[in-house]
């Protein structure tokens, strides 16, 4: 096995018969990196996100996550595949409104069977992983008592669980203050280097590529686009 | 088996619109079965209307108006018997009891019936229940009458009060019979049957009432003959509309009707209640049916109720289905989520339906007994209702796919973008 965890190879996506919205000749994410991927809005950020996450497919191109190409797979193996190589923070409103912290983040683990075995003793893995971001004493609670940084670590807690290869972070940061931002941060890249998690952290905020050893812009990876359409 | 506990906890998380959804599901359904049970409960009241006669006998005619004038009091005799084949047919070896029946006037639309004493004594509605009063007693001379309980209470009539009787069974009765009033000596105990709108009186009453009448026409002044004058011994009775029997057993009633049916000094005719009245329920079952749909659509109307709930929730739960995506969770796991959540409501809107028919029929059976006469059995669930919530479980899930298709193209089509 090589140490790409990600490669995207000549691939292009556009919605039927429209206006060509992808075409990257060449993208590679090693493992164990932390990448910032700059991308403003209009860059096909979105559209990039749902093929890496096999939701959507490549007209043209491949795209393999460690080395398994999604053009050989059904749509419904690259749904258990997501779930057990890939994890996910979204901008905000990532949990589960019915279902308490603990089970938020255990859900991974029951959708995916090799991430609960990854997990170990699932109880006591969300307790050390609750216990190190600082969301033990959260646990119990109902997702929607809680404030906008408590759910993003939350979230986090929730992508991390059952160590995935390649933590998906989309504009995590974005609806937190500076010093959040900072500190959560900080707690992924920590959490990440304990099991060697790769980490795509996609933003348009460039405050905090700094903390980042790479820097992609979206912008010049993506041909389809040009750097007017990208504001 | 995390999509069922999923689906759960999402219903639970929604409890309001989830309650009240299962609710409407169990109100339709208890409905539903409710109504099947009052259907049948009111088929055997009907069938119970008169319990225990074996045989009604009158002049020959209709088999169903014969039922019809004796027993619901409705339409009129074409013909009458002689009180001579009445009093043959009373000794008859075969025959336990009879009750004479001598119909033909009214008192402000209730019809009057003459009978005797026999009536208090052997009538028998609802599995075998006799006639009781609620208060006084039976008539014993010719101008005393007994009231049914329907006809006290619409007239606010009480014992004691004098009331006057009308020639023939027309609502605007042309004949009074002013000039002999009646006594009420008694009130009966409601049966709810057609007992309950009648008077009753003695067979010498009715005779006496009639007997300055000549030839159908009242009597002219002159011809009038005074109350004081009759005496109830000097009566003879000639005449009876009906009769009914009971024998001493069963096995001999075939042979009895024939036997009466053969007669040979008058054309008579002998019915077996339970067999006319079963012709006649057959007849009027369109009505039957008619509840049986309308039943049929309220459980219609309830799973609606369930899949615009369900669609309703759709959108707001665009968020919760691309989160469960980012997980891995694919498009047809978010439709069979949808179809879990259908099947629960179902699932327990029915059971909740089931316990409630159940509970309003405890506290019901009673008071519909007492008020309709419909007297509806406490038993466990029928095959037939067991099949008919099968169905109900079946026809919700195939609307259960209509939002389920829904939630699965939204899904697909929103992949792991929030909207919200």
């Amino acid at each position: 096995m090589s140490d790409v965890v990600l490669a995207l190879n000549e691939v292009k996506f556009s919605y039927q018969n429209s206006t060509l919205l992808i075409d990257i000749p060449e993208f590679k994410v090693k493992a164990g990196e932390r990448l910032f991927l700059y991308g403003p809005s209009g860059c096909g950020k979105t559209t990039l996100l749902g093929l890496i996450s096999g939701i959507l497919e490549a007209n043209s191109g491949e795209i393999s996550v460690l080395d398994r190409s999604y053009a050989k797979m059904s749509s419904r193996s690259r749904d258990s595949f997501r779930g057990d190589t890939l994890g996910y923070i979204f901008q905000m409103f990532n949990l589960i409104p019915y279902l308490t912290v603990r089970e938020n983040i255990a859900l991974p683990c029951q959708i995916s069977r090799q991430r609960r075995q990854r997990a170990g003793n699932l109880n006591s893995t969300i307790d050390a992983l609750a216990q190190r971001l600082g969301i033990s004493d959260l646990l119990g609670r109902i997702v929607t008592e809680l404030s906008v940084g408590q759910q993003q670590r939350v979230a986090a807690a929730r992508a991390l669980i059952g160590d995935p290869a390649i933590i998906i972070a989309d504009e995590p940061t974005s609806a937190l203050d500076w010093d959040h931002r900072e500190t959560f941060l900080k707690l992924l890249f920590e959490e990440l280097d304990r099991y060697g998690g790769t980490l795509i952290f996609v933003s348009h905020d460039q405050s905090l590529k700094a903390m980042f050893p790479k820097v992609i812009s979206l912008v010049e990876l993506n041909n389809a686009v040009g750097e007017a359409s990208c504001t | 088996m995390y999509v069922a506990s999923l689906a759960f906890k999402s219903l639970w998380n929604r409890r309001l619109a989830t309650i009240l959804t299962v609710l409407s599901i169990s109100f339709s359904v208890s409905l539903f079965l409710g109504i099947e049970r009052i259907r049948s409960g009111a088929h055997d009241g009907f069938a119970n209307t008169i319990s225990k006669t074996d045989l009604i006998v009158g002049a020959k005619g209709g088999t169903i108006q014969l039922l019809l004038y004796t027993v619901f009091r409705i339409g009129s005799a074409t013909d009458n018997m002689s009180y001579e084949s009445y009093q043959k047919l009373s000794e008859h070896p075969e025959v336990a009891w009879t009750i004479p029946y001598s119909l033909g006037d009214s008192h402000r639309g209730f019809r009057v019936v003459g009978t005797d004493n026999n009536f208090y004594k052997h009538y028998q509605y609802l599995r075998g229940r006799h006639i009781t009063f609620l208060h006084g007693r039976e008539p014993n001379n010719i101008f005393e009458v007994v009231l049914g309980e329907s006809v006290a209470k619409e007239l606010g009539y009480h014992v004691g009060d004098s009331i006057v009787l009308s020639h023939g069974v027309s609502d605007v009765a042309f004949q009074d019979h002013s000039d002999k009033p009646f006594t009420v000596v008694g009130v009966l105990k409601r049966t709810a049957t057609p007992i309950d709108r009648s008077l009753y009186i003695t067979l010498q009453g009715m005779e006496a009432i009639h007997m300055d009448w000549v030839d159908g026409a009242p009597p002219l002044e002159d011809g009038r003959i005074r109350p004081e004058e009759i005496k109830m011994d000097d009566i003879e009775i000639e005449q009876i509309t009906a009769m009914l029997l009971g024998t001493k057993s069963r096995i001999s009633v075939l042979q009895l009707q024939r036997d009466i049916n053969d007669y040979e000094n008058e054309p008579l005719m002998a019915i077996i209640p339970g067999v006319v009245l079963a012709e006649l329920w057959d007849g009027i079952s369109y009505a039957e049916n008619g509840l049986r749909v309308v039943s049929f659509f309220v459980v219609v109307v309830g799973l609606l109720g369930m899949l615009v709930a369900i669609y309703n929730s759709l959108n707001e739960r665009r968020r919760e289905m691309a989160i469960l995506r980012s997980l891995g969770v694919g498009a047809s796991v978010v439709f069979r989520l949808m179809l879990y959540e259908s099947m629960f409501l179902t699932c327990i809107g029915a059971l909740l339906g089931i316990v409630l028919m159940y509970i309003v029929l405890l506290i019901g059976q009673p008071l519909m007994e007492e008020f309709f006469g419909i007297f509806v059995p406490i038993r466990g669930m029928t095959l037939v209702e067991l099949m008919y919530l099968a169905a109900i479980l079946g026809f919700s899930m195939l609307l259960a796919v209509i939002p389920a298709i829904r939630a699965y193209r939204n899904t697909l089509y929103d992949g792991l973008t929030i909207r919200t």
